[in-house]
C-alpha cells in the first residue's frame, strides 16, 4: 500500500493501482499491440509474411529515420508492423499494418490528425475517425494510430482489412476533450488537429516555429478550418502562466506580413496573397486565425473561441 | 469555474489515457507526496501553477566541433565542384505515373543534364569530367523509403551506363547508403545490378541478425573511428534494439568506411523529400547517410545536415549530384507517407550541393504553397543552406544560382 495525504492506493498487479474506494488507475494501454495484427489468413484471406518487427521509443529512428522525431512528440510508445500478401487471378498485392501505441488516446488522434490534408475520404464501415484510399487508411482507436499501406491494392481490399483490424481493438474512438472547445459552426469536418510538440505546431503553420509558443514545453492546441473564410482557428494553451506575447507575436507578424496591426489585444496583419492572420491571448491560452480569405470573419471567429 | 481552469483540466486530460493517471506520469514525479498532492490537486479539479516562472524561450546551444571542421585545407577537388551555383533542371512531364518510369525518359534526361552542365558534347568527355577509370566511384543512394519513396534504380542504371562509357569498370562501381537491408527493400540487390557491389554501413551478419555470437554488432568494424568524426554536445541512450541503426552511443559520430576507405569519389543521387517547410536533399543524403549515431543529430538539424559534409571524406569525393525527383513528397516527409507522394517529374543536376538543395527547396515550397498546405514560407528554414555556404560548400543566395532550365524534348 501507498500512503498519499488524502489518498490510499493499493498496488495489485504489474501497473495497476486501485484506489480505496475501488476505482481502477490502469497502466495506459491495457490491450497487448501483437492482439490487434490480424492472424495469417484471418483477414480476407490476406496471408502474413514474415515475421512482425517491433520498435519501442527511440528505436523508432531505426525504422522511419527523421520521421519518428514528431511520433517521439506525440509520445510515441510502441510501434509493431505486420505484412500480409495475397495472390488472386496471377496477381499478388501486399499489404503493411503498422500499429503505433502512444501515450494517450489524445495523441493518437494528434498523430493522426497531422498525418493528413483534410481533403481525404472518411469511410463509413471504419469508426471515427479514419480516411481512407486506394493506397493508404489511416485511423485512430483508443490509444492507437494505424496506418495501413497497400502495393497494388484497391480501396476497398484496405478498407475491408482496415475494418477487420479496427475490430481488434478493445477500446472505443480516441477522446480529446480539448477539440470540445472549437466552435462547430462552419468547422469543415476531417481537418480538426491536435497539436503536441513544436514540428506538428510547424506543420500547423510556420509561425508556431518559435520557442515562446511553448510548443516544446507544455503548450498544447487544437484547430480546425471554417468552411466560410477558409481560415483555420488555433486554439492554444500555454499549460502554465505566460507573462502576454503580445509583442513578440507582433515581431512575428511583422517578420511575415503587411499591414500589422493591433486593436482591443487583438493583433492583426495580412500575406503578401492577402490572407489574414489574428491573434489574441488571455492568460494561459491565446487564439489564433491563420490564412483566412476574410477578416471579418476570422475575428468572428477568434471573438467566438476567446469568449468567457 | 473560469474557462482557464476548465480548459486546463481538459489539457490535463490528455496526459491520461481513459481518464486513468497514468503509470510513468505517476511514477515520473519525484516524490511520493507530490504525486499525491498533484493527484489531489487534479481531483479537486484546481491547477496549481502559482510561482512558476513562465518557461525560457530557447534551448541551451548545442556545440559541435565546427570549429575544427573548418581547419581542414581546401584542395582543388573541394566542393562546390567544377560548376559552382549552377543547376540544370529538367521538367520529366509523365516520366513517372503512379510511380510507373518510363525508363527511356530517364536516359534522355540524365544524358542531356550531365551534357548541359559541363559543356561538352558528347556522354564519355562529361562524365570524364568527373571520374578516371581507376577509380572506385560510389553512387550514393536514398532507400529509406523502400518501394514507396526511394532513389529510382532506373536512375541508377543510367549513371552506371555513363560510368561504364567512360571507362570505369563494373568493379569500380559501388551503390551504397547507411542501412544494406533498406537497400535491397527499394531494389538495389545483386539481380538487379550484376557485378556492382552493393553495400551498407548497417548491416546483418551471415546468421541473419545484427549481432554475431558473441553479442556484439556485426556493423561494428564498418565505421572508422580512426578517421576524423564528428562530435556534438549531446548524447542518447539507445538500446539492443536501436543500436543496429546507430552502431555506437555517446557525443561523437563516425564515417562509414565507405567514405573514408572504399570510394574515390562519389555520386550523390537523393531524392525529393520535404522536411517541415524546407526540403531534405543532396546535403543530409550525404551527411546522414554517411555517419553513425545519428539520432540525437535530429535536435540540431540545421548544423547537423550541413556540418558534416564539410568533413574531407566528403567535401573533395562528392564531385556530382543527380537529383531524383521523378517521385517526392509534399507533406509528412522526411518519411515517406503515401498520402503525400506525387509524381513530381523533376530533375537536378549540379556539383553544387548547396545551390542544388536551394532550387530544390524552392521546387518543395512551390508545391506546398499550390496545395494549401502551407500559406507562408519562413527564411529561417533554410538556415542550413547557410551554414554549409558559410563553410564554403557551395551558394545558398538565390540569385546568386543560375538555373538552366531544359525541355525533355
Amino acid at each position: 500500500m501507498i500512503f498519499l495525504p488524502g489518498l490510499l492506493l493499493t498496488y495489485t498487479r504489474a501497473g495497476e493501482y486501485k484506489t480505496a474506494n475501488g476505482s481502477l488507475l490502469a497502466e495506459q494501454g491495457g490491450q497487448a499491440i501483437t492482439t490487434i495484427l490480424p492472424a495469417d489468413k484471418e483477414a480476407g484471406g490476406w496471408a502474413r509474411k514474415g515475421e512482425a518487427e517491433h520498435f519501442e521509443k527511440a528505436a523508432l529512428f531505426g525504422h522511419i529515420d527523421g520521421g519518428a522525431e514528431i511520433f517521439l512528440q506525440y509520445g510515441f510508445q510502441e510501434l509493431e508492423i505486420a505484412r500480409y500478401t495475397r495472390t488472386e487471378a496471377g496477381k499478388a498485392a501486399e499489404i503493411t499494418l503498422e500499429v503505433y501505441r502512444m501515450e494517450s488516446q489524445a495523441d493518437a488522434f494528434g498523430i493522426y490528425s497531422v498525418k493528413r490534408a483534410g481533403d481525404e475520404k472518411a469511410s463509413v464501415h471504419i469508426p471515427w475517425p479514419n480516411w481512407t484510399s486506394d493506397r493508404q487508411v489511416n485511423f485512430a482507436r483508443d490509444t492507437f494510430y494505424v496506418n495501413i499501406t497497400g502495393v497494388d491494392t484497391t480501396e476497398k481490399e484496405l478498407e475491408d482489412f482496415a475494418v477487420a483490424t479496427v475490430a481488434k481493438i478493445a477500446g472505443g474512438p480516441p477522446s480529446v476533450p480539448m477539440l470540445g472547445y472549437l466552435p462547430k459552426k462552419n468547422l469543415i469536418s476531417g481537418t480538426e488537429r491536435y497539436i503536441r510538440g513544436d514540428l506538428a505546431a510547424q506543420t500547423e503553420s510556420p509561425l508556431f516555429a518559435e520557442d515562446f509558443w511553448g510548443f516544446k514545453d507544455t503548450a498544447r492546441a487544437v484547430s480546425a478550418r471554417y468552411s466560410r473564410s477558409e481560415a483555420r482557428l488555433v486554439l492554444i494553451h500555454f499549460g502554465r502562466d505566460r507573462e502576454p506575447q503580445l509583442e513578440k507575436v507582433k515581431a512575428l507578424f511583422q517578420e511575415f506580413l503587411r499591414d500589422v496591426r493591433s486593436a482591443n489585444g487583438v493583433l492583426e496583419g495580412r500575406s503578401a496573397e492577402g490572407r489574414y492572420f489574428q491573434f489574441h491571448q488571455a492568460g494561459r491560452r491565446a487564439g489564433v486565425v491563420h490564412s483566412g480569405l476574410d477578416a471579418t470573419a476570422g475575428r468572428a471567429l477568434l471573438r467566438e473561441i476567446m469568449k468567457n | 469555474m473560469k474557462k482557464d481552469d476548465v480548459l486546463a483540466l481538459a489539457v490535463e486530460k490528455e496526459c491520461f489515457a481513459n481518464g486513468h493517471l497514468s503509470r510513468r506520469y505517476f511514477l515520473s514525479l519525484s516524490a511520493v507526496g507530490l504525486a499525491g498532492a498533484a493527484l489531489c490537486s487534479r481531483l479537486a479539479g484546481q491547477e496549481k501553477i502559482a510561482g512558476q516562472k513562465p518557461q525560457q524561450d530557447q534551448p541551451p546551444d548545442i556545440k559541435t566541433n565546427l570549429d575544427e571542421i573548418k581547419k581542414f585545407p581546401r584542395t582543388k577537388n573541394s566542393l562546390p565542384g567544377l560548376f559552382p551555383g549552377e543547376v540544370v533542371k529538367i521538367p520529366m512531364g509523365t516520366t513517372s505515373n503512379n510511380g510507373k518510369i518510363d525508363t527511356a525518359n530517364v536516359r534522355k534526361a540524365v544524358n542531356m543534364g550531365i551534357i548541359a552542365l559541363t559543356g561538352e558534347k558528347a556522354i564519355k568527355a562529361a562524365w570524364l569530367k568527373f571520374v578516371k577509370p581507376d577509380e572506385i566511384i560510389g553512387i550514393k543512394v536514398n532507400p529509406i523509403g523502400g518501394k514507396l519513396l526511394s532513389t529510382k534504380p532506373e536512375v541508377v542504371d543510367v549513371i552506371i551506363e555513363g560510368l561504364l562509357e567512360a571507362g570505369v569498370p563494373k568493379k569500380n562501381i559501388v551503390i551504397w547508403d547507411r542501412r544494406h537491408f533498406q537497400l535491397e527493400e527499394a531494389g538495389f540487390i545483386p539481380e538487379r545490378f550484376p557485378g556492382i557491389e552493393i553495400t551498407g554501413t548497417e548491416m546483418k551478419g551471415p546468421n541473419g541478425d545484427f549481432y554475431d555470437d558473441k553479442g556484439e554488432l556485426w556493423s561494428k568494424d564498418n565505421i572508422d573511428r580512426d578517421a576524423p568524426f564528428y562530435t556534438a554536445d549531446i548524447e542518447l541512450k539507445y538500446d539492443k534494439d536501436i543500436m543496429p541503426y546507430m552502431v555506437n552511443m555517446g557525443k561523437e559520430s563516425y564515417f562509414t568506411k565507405i567514405v573514408t576507405r572504399k570510394v574515390d569519389k562519389i555520386i550523390n543521387v537523393p531524392i525529393l523529400k520535404n522536411r517541415g517547410a524546407t526540403v531534405t536533399c543532396c546535403l543530409k543524403n550525404l551527411s546522414y547517410g554517411s555517419l553513425s549515431n545519428t539520432s540525437r543529430l535530429h535536435k540540431i538539424p540545421d548544423q547537423s545536415v550541413s556540418e558534416p559534409v564539410a568533413f574531407p571524406v566528403l567535401r573533395d569525393k562528392v564531385v556530382l549530384n543527380i537529383v531524383d525527383g521523378l517521385q517526392a513528397c509534399y507533406d509528412g516527409g522526411p518519411g515517406a507517407n503515401p498520402k503525400f507522394i506525387y509524381d513530381a517529374n523533376v530533375m537536378m543536376f549540379g556539383t553544387d550541393p548547396v545551390a542544388v538543395d536551394r532550387i530544390g527547396h524552392e521546387f518543395i515550397i512551390k508545391e506546398r504553397m499550390a496545395r494549401g498546405v502551407q500559406q507562408l514560407e519562413d527564411k529561417k528554414r533554410t538556415a542550413f543552406l547557410d551554414i554549409a555556404a558559410d563553410l564554403g560548400l557551395g551558394v545558398s543566395q538565390r540569385d546568386k544560382i543560375k538555373v538552366k532550365e531544359l525541355a525533355l524534348a
